[in-house]
């Protein structure tokens, strides 16, 4: 049985946005830690990872770990019928054949409620080590979607070079080449629009924008975004919400020397 | 009193007065309104409007059933207490209309008339005289159709067009009047008289394409669209169909770098 009431269902809705656009079907692991769901793109080279925790919700109740395969396009659509402001609650039972949804809008006492049908999805979990990455950029959430956007008009790949100094993201293609550097600053000021970086060592990685674009879908999440490189392994991008993330790990491209 | 109205068959209400035939339509309000009677109020505020009907009217469709027509037969005649007699269960103030004035008149004018003596005048319905008559209402009508402002204001939409437009606008709008007093059948005939030939260009011309045209179109692509769209692919987002296109290549799949969970 879970009961999970949700102050704000904007947010809901922006996670979906941003996980909907990566994959189709997807188990929601809800357990007493909160509602998790992991899963890997079509192609296999990206992996999303999304933690909603219990504090998050109030109130929030699972007795047993639940397991609740989502057709996460017909979810969003259903979600489409909240509005922002809405108070939404999930609830499932043990059998876990429907989640039904409930609506809730204060300002004018409309309670909307829904079900949909779950799926049996079979998912194979992927144990995601805790890594000591390289480097890690700390920057503007709008920031890395802009560049992102704005790269992928000249390449279907950018070069991100990441050094004490600042982070380069780097494309090339046949109409040309472009290339976007952020220089370290502690903008206190600006705390927002501060790009930080921990530095163990210079890394150079080539990564797909189309997917690094896609990724940018979870920007209305969070204003921050954290990219973490390490040579030879995925690059993870993480979007930090109050209470939970949203982690996106790209494989690099390898033997593309631009 | 309750008859049976000409054009529905449903039963209406009539008036007889001083030999004359009344039709009364109520304009009711859903008791919304009510109406200050010098200084009373009266609350009911339905309004009766009586206004004269055209005898011939009434008579034709109980004319048209009592006649008791076959392919075989013409129908029998009958004498006015026949046509409007007691055999009327439903309807029995039938009877009343042979108070009118001047009914035999009115018989006459659409029936076949044989008196063997002059207390026994009998009718039948003459299809040839009905269509006569009622192409003579036609033309009256036709011909005082300019002093009626409501009928005037009903073709207001030719004011721009050709004469010949014009008139047969005019023909087409008092048909409509008379066919409100007519059964299906009669007026189907009735109209089967008069072709607007210059009406139906400039409708041709400006008319949107029917609603059946919509409903072919809308009908191929129901027919069509779920077999190829089904064949085709599974349901993929917007995004996850641009990642299909972008290229992997060089990228090792996450299996590789993550290890499965047991």
């Amino acid at each position: 049985m879970l009961e999970a009431r949700l102050q704000t269902g904007a947010l809901l809705k922006k996670v979906l946005e941003a996980i909907k656009e990566l994959i189709t079907d997807a188990n929601f692991d809800c357990s007493d830690n909160g509602i998790a769901l992991q899963a890997m793109d079509n192609s296999h080279v990206a992996l999303v990872a999304l933690l909603l925790r219990h504090d998050g919700f109030e109130p929030y109740r699972c007795d047993r770990s639940l397991a609740l395969g989502v057709n996460l396009v017909s979810l969003s659509k259903i979600l489409r019928c909240a509005g922002n402001d809405d108070i939404i609650t999930l609830k499932a039972d043990d059998t876990a054949d429907v989640l039904s949804l409930t609506f809730e809008n204060t300002d004018n006492d409309r309670i909307s409620e829904y079900e949909l049908k779950l799926m049996d999805i079979d998912s194979e979990h992927l144990g995601i080590p805790d890594t000591t990455y390289e480097a890690v950029v700390q920057m503007s959430s709008a920031e890395f979607a802009r560049i992102c956007k704005d790269l992928q008009v000249l390449s279907d790949s950018v070069q991100i070079d990441v050094t004490k100094e600042g982070v380069k993201f780097a494309a090339k293609g046949e109409l040309g080449s472009g290339a976007v550097t952020l220089k370290q600053n502690g903008n206190v000021d600006k705390e927002e629009e501060a790009t930080l970086i921990e530095l163990q060592q210079n890394v150079s990685l080539n990564f797909s924008l189309k997917y690094l674009v896609n990724f940018t879908k979870a920007t209305p999440l969070a204003s921050r975004v954290s990219l973490s490189m390490s040579s030879e392994v995925p690059l993870l991008v993480e979007y930090k919400m109050e209470a939970g993330y949203i982690r996106y790990y790209l494989a690099p491209k390898i033997g593309e020397d631009n | 009193m309750l008859l049976p109205s000409p054009s529905s068959g449903l039963p209406a209400r009539y008036v007889i007065q001083d030999g004359g035939l009344y039709e009364m339509q109520m304009v009711d309000s859903e008791g919304l309104r009510s109406w200050f009677v010098g200084d009373t109020i009266q609350s009911d505020g339905a309004l009766f409007l009586i206004t004269p009907f055209d005898p011939v009217f009434m008579l034709i469709p109980i004319l048209d059933t009592m006649r008791q027509k076959t392919p075989t037969s013409e129908g029998k005649f009958l004498m006015l207490e026949g046509i409007f007699g007691s055999s009327n269960d439903q309807y029995p103030s039938m009877r009343h209309l042979t108070n009118l004035k001047n009914i035999d008149g009115y018989l006459a004018l659409v029936c076949e008339v044989r008196d063997s003596s002059p207390s026994m005048k009998t009718f039948r319905l003459d299809d040839d005289r009905v269509m006569g008559w009622l192409k003579k209402k036609m033309d009256v009508l036709v011909s005082k159709f300019g002093t009626i402002p409501a009928l005037v204001d009903s073709i207001a939409y030719t004011e721009s067009l050709p004469e010949a437009c014009r008139s047969e606008a005019i023909t087409q709008s008092v048909l409509r009047l008379i066919s409100a007093n007519l059964s299906d059948s009669w007026a189907t005939r009735l109209s089967a008289n008069y072709q607007f030939p210059e009406l139906d260009k400039l409708e041709s011309r400006t008319q949107l394409p029917s609603m059946s045209e919509f409903g072919k179109r809308s009908g191929m692509d129901l027919d069509d669209e779920p077999k190829t769209k089904e064949v085709k692919k599974p349901k993929m987002s917007v995004g996850q169909r641009k990642l299909a296109k972008a290229s992997t290549a060089g990228m090792k799949p996450m299996t590789s770098f993550f290890a499965k969970k047991a």
